[in-house]
């Protein structure tokens, strides 16, 4: 199958089984979408929802209306531990700019976040229109990188494109089947275990590589939405298979926010239709949910 | 007097009763061993309850599938998980893996 790569949104994004000339109109879907979404750009779409006083109707974008329209869908059934209302917490544990081997963090504390989250900081007038009612900021985090992989593969499967493979820093699509394969955090450059899947997404969320120091303490870029604290749990690593990029990127974050318990409960009350891979800090892995999901799966030993 | 045909069926008559009555004896006995046996399952039973109450985790989704499986079908099985642990080394990676496209 052919392969081809380029580099967007701080990930290089690998395409297999597409011609050259769709590979354009892939690259220029995720430029596009990175310049109006990233909150690492400046004087973007996003930097003006982000700025606009409160109590007035602001409008917006017609992509990244789409986008928060899902982003809150999502939202709501997982309780709000994942949101797009992250900004500020982000700022405050040195996340501020795009994440980098090298990283140097510089931190904007704030008492935005005086309280656990209970309600959407915003009102929507129309699907173009919000109101905003509190000073917050927007980060689209996964759901961004999720959205635009599901458009990608939207677009594919309209030009009648029955075999390829998306793969974005981690979350991929698969159109047709392909064998994907979930990397050791602990020896990076390897997989730990190998498996197909059809017609499906795979999401994979980890606190070992996008990490950093604040004082003593290491952090990671994964907060708990409903507190704006640091999730603290035993997974260091979540693989997910989903419908969407969307989905599984929102169930992979839940499984390394809340205990393993509540989060199984969660999932499998909002999502049956999911199987996951875990890497706790034990060093075991545990695989469960729905393993019509996947096929001949493979576990280095 | 009673002649000896009357006499023999005079003990027949007897000893059938006589029999009838051990044997509807012994056998209410045997129910009531019966009923002990069943008990001391019953207390077997309750002991594998015990130890369900304290499952661990890896028994959580087979109790949660249970519960969950007169619910409204959403078309979906999750098993039990599977443990394994980390291994030493791990496979080589190819353009699809999770890990490879950052």
């Amino acid at each position: 199958m052919i392969e081809a790569e380029f580099k967007a949104m701080n990930s290089t994004i690998k395409l297999l089984g597409i011609e050259p000339a769709m590979q354009c109109k892939l690259k220029e879907l995720f430029s596009q979408f990175e310049q109006k979404a990233s909150r690492f750009i400046r004087n973007n779409e996003l930097e003006y929802m982000n700025k606009s006083p409160l109590h007035v109707p602001v409008h917006v974008d017609e992509t990244l209306a789409d986008l928060l329209e899902k982003s809150l869908q999502l939202s709501r059934k997982v309780d709000y531990y994942v949101h797009p209302f992250i900004g500020d917490a982000m700022k405050s544990i040195g996340y501020n700019h795009s994440f980098h081997l090298e990283y140097i963090p510089t931190f904007e504390k704030n008492d935005s976040w005086t309280e656990d989250f209970f309600e959407e900081p915003i009102e929507q007038l129309t699907s173009r229109w919000i109101i905003k009612k509190r000073h917050f900021s927007f980060d689209f985090g996964g759901f961004g990188k999720g959205y635009i992989v599901d458009q990608a593969r939207k677009l594919l499967v309209q030009e009648n494109i029955n075999n390829a493979l998306i793969n974005a820093g981690g979350d991929l699509t698969a159109i047709g089947k392909h064998q994907v394969g979930i990397e050791h955090p602990m020896l990076i450059g390897t997989d730990i275990m190998k498996l197909y899947i059809e017609n499906h997404a795979m999401a994979t969320s980890g606190k070992h590589y996008r990490k950093w120091r604040d004082g003593h303490n290491f952090v990671h870029h994964i907060v708990n939405g409903q507190t704006g604290k640091v999730a603290n749990n035993h997974v260091v690593q979540a693989s997910v298979i989903a419908k969407t990029v969307m989905e599984a990127e929102t169930i992979a974050k839940i499984f390394c926010i809340l205990p393993l318990v509540q989060a199984k409960a969660l999932i499998y009350e909002k999502f049956p239709k999911t199987a996951y891979f875990l890497y706790l800090i034990n060093d075991q892995m545990i695989v469960g949910g729905d393993a019509t999901l996947y096929e001949k799966l493979e576990v280095a030993t | 007097m009673m002649n000896k045909k009357v006499k023999w069926s005079v003990i027949s008559v007897t000893s059938a009763a006589f029999l009838t009555f051990a044997g509807l004896v012994a056998g209410n006995s045997n129910e009531k061993n019966g009923d002990m046996n069943k008990t001391s399952q019953i207390d077997q039973d309750s002991t594998l309850n015990d130890s369900d109450l304290n499952s661990n985790d890896s028994d959580f989704n087979q109790d949660f599938v249970q519960d969950h499986s007169d619910e409204q079908d959403r078309g979906s099985t999750w098993g039990q998980d599977h443990a394994y642990q980390s291994p030493s080394e791990g496979f080589s990676q190819g353009h699809s893996s999770s890990g490879v496209s950052r």
